[in-house]
């Protein structure tokens, strides 16, 4: 006998063991049976801080939304240059829990302006090309691998619009192009070697990141002109910039909360406001309005002036559903009254 | 679906039989390979040539537990795989558990070899009865699912060492039971 055939013939035991244990779960452990009151306290800690990180945490997480098709007109990877409006090399920090939002730390500007800590939005989908002369292929739409720490090449188009109360600057990648700056050869598009798409460039061992970065840059600057980003508001922190420029200056009382969004691109409260002094605007005294602020800045019960446009209501453009900044710095303090009515009076 | 009505799917050679089973059992099938082999991808294509032996199986074959029989089946074309990747020093939990067996063994050169396999895993049969049901939990998920030591960790909510401890006692069980029934016994 040799253990070879033991092992065949454990192989043969009994089919009620194998029945019993086929399927094994793992055991719950309870290893605090005299404190289970701290034990709770404990786990309730540990549940609230993995909540509060959970979106920036580990690559695990899979998306949790259902993904829509898209029909797509194909670029090469020229072409797709063409339409960036920065082009930066970036290292990865971390991600929403859908996969949609990612965050980056620039380590250079290639192309464009863009810098700092910047977020990069990623469609996700199955998506087909509708034009495209090679065999048609379908990929998945934003199933790219960064991963913690990892720098990378990013082409990076500026929605025309993007809302004030985004805690950093909003990109969206163009065309799925996927270039990591220490592994230059596994570079891919569309899901596919890069290669297939780039008709200029060779991705092989003797690329570096600096010529690669001196050939994606002239793309865009030879580009035909296009409009530029709209800002949705006003780039400043000079009250009169901002008071100049918001359409509607009100006091306000700060009443319920009514709603918070805490996520990794935006921290808001939204609390019922009632208009005690119109300033600018049409809004009339005594009006409440749901108002958009940023996250944990005002208290109920207090007063302030607001710098704000209005969002009416799609079906009934006469009914304001809600009031939002103009600017990241539309909140003033009550004794600014008098610098802010001189400002508005001013421009009149 | 139920595997009653899985084995009609077989009978009926309908290839939806395999969907079903695969659907149904494809989990533990792949963990079991996976952990007999260390290799998912080896381990998925010992699963599927499972899949293919038990469609060239039943009928005539009616099992009346089709996940034992399965996993049965899996475990089988797992360790075949896995004895010829050994040979390539790629073995994963096979060879750590032959190892293991081989301990209760002190020279297997010479040991006797007349027992036939069905009388062997009667004798295991008996071991395991008189085991404590923790302790037959771990010798069968070590030796018949070959999960490693972490694994079984978690499971049984026991410390690592403390599995090792019992599996050593089992051995010796094994082999005390084993050589009292003249099974098999060590050359002086």
């Amino acid at each position: 006998m040799n253990a070879n055939k033991l092992m065949d013939a454990i192989g043969g035991i009994d089919e009620k063991y194998i029945m019993q244990y086929a399927d094994e779960k793992p055991r719950k452990i309870r290893r605090f049976k005299r404190f289970p009151i701290p034990l709770a306290a404990c786990l309730a800690i540990l549940l609230c801080a993995s909540l509060c990180l959970g979106s920036w945490a580990s690559n695990n997480i899979k998306p949790n939304r259902g993904m829509s098709s898209y029909l797509m007109i194909y670029f090469d990877f020229e072409r797709a240059l063409q339409s960036c409006s920065d082009i930066v090399t970036a290292k990865y920090v971390g991600y929403n829990d859908d996969l949609t939002m990612h965050i980056f730390d620039v380590t250079s500007t290639v192309y464009g302006s863009a810098d700092g800590q910047i977020m990069v939005y990623l469609e996700r989908g199955y998506c087909r090309f509708k034009d495209y002369e090679g065999d048609n292929f379908t990929y998945t739409l934003g199933d790219l691998k960064y991963e913690v720490g990892g720098e990378y090449l990013l082409p990076l188009y500026k929605p025309s619009s993007f809302g004030v109360y985004r805690k950093f600057e909003n990109y969206t990648l163009v065309r799925d192009i996927f270039i990591n700056v220490n592994d230059l050869t596994a570079s891919t598009m569309y899901g596919r070697p890069i290669a297939e798409h780039a008709k200029g460039i060779v991705f092989d061992e003797n690329l570096t990141v600096e010529a690669l970065s001196d050939y994606v840059k002239v793309f865009p600057a030879e580009a035909p002109p296009r409009d530029n980003p709209t800002a949705e508001y006003i780039h400043s922190d000079d009250m009169k910039d901002i008071v100049s420029g918001s359409p509607i200056i009100v006091k306000v009382k700060v009443g319920e909360l009514l709603d918070t969004i805490d996520e990794v691109h935006a921290y808001c409260d939204f609390y019922s406001c009632t208009v005690t002094e119109s300033i600018k605007g049409d809004l009339k005294v005594g009006g409440e309005y749901k108002v958009e602020f940023f996250g944990g800045t005002v208290k109920k019960g207090k007063e302030y002036i607001v710098a704000v446009k209005k969002r009416c209501m799609r079906d009934d453009p006469s009914v304001v559903a809600l009031l939002y900044f103009t600017s990241k710095n539309s909140l003033f303090k009550v004794k600014d009254h008098d610098k802010i009515v001189e400002i508005v009076n001013s421009a009149e | 679906m139920d595997d009653e009505r899985i084995i009609e799917l077989f009978n009926e050679r309908s290839e939806q039989a395999i969907d079903e089973l695969s659907r149904k059992y494809g989990a533990i099938c792949i963990k079991t390979a996976e952990n007999i082999i260390g290799n998912t991808r080896d381990a998925e294509e010992c699963v599927n040539d499972a899949y293919l032996a038990v469609w060239n199986k039943i009928p005539p074959e009616s099992p009346s537990s089709l996940v034992t029989y399965l996993c049965r089946i899996v475990r089988n074309i797992s360790i075949s795989r896995c004895r010829y990747n050994s040979s390539r020093g790629h073995g994963g939990q096979y060879d750590l558990c032959i190892e293991e067996l081989e301990a209760c063994i002190p020279d297997p050169s010479n040991a006797y070899d007349g027992t036939g396999e069905k009388e062997l895993s009667e004798h295991i049969n008996d071991v395991l009865a008189s085991l404590s049901e923790t302790n037959r939990r771990i010798f069968i998920r070590r030796f018949w699912f070959l999960d490693p030591y972490d694994k079984l960790a978690k499971s049984t909510g026991l410390s690592e060492n403390a599995i090792r401890t019992r599996i050593s006692r089992m051995r010796d069980q094994l082999k005390d039971l084993l050589t009292e029934r003249g099974v098999y016994y060590e050359r002086k």
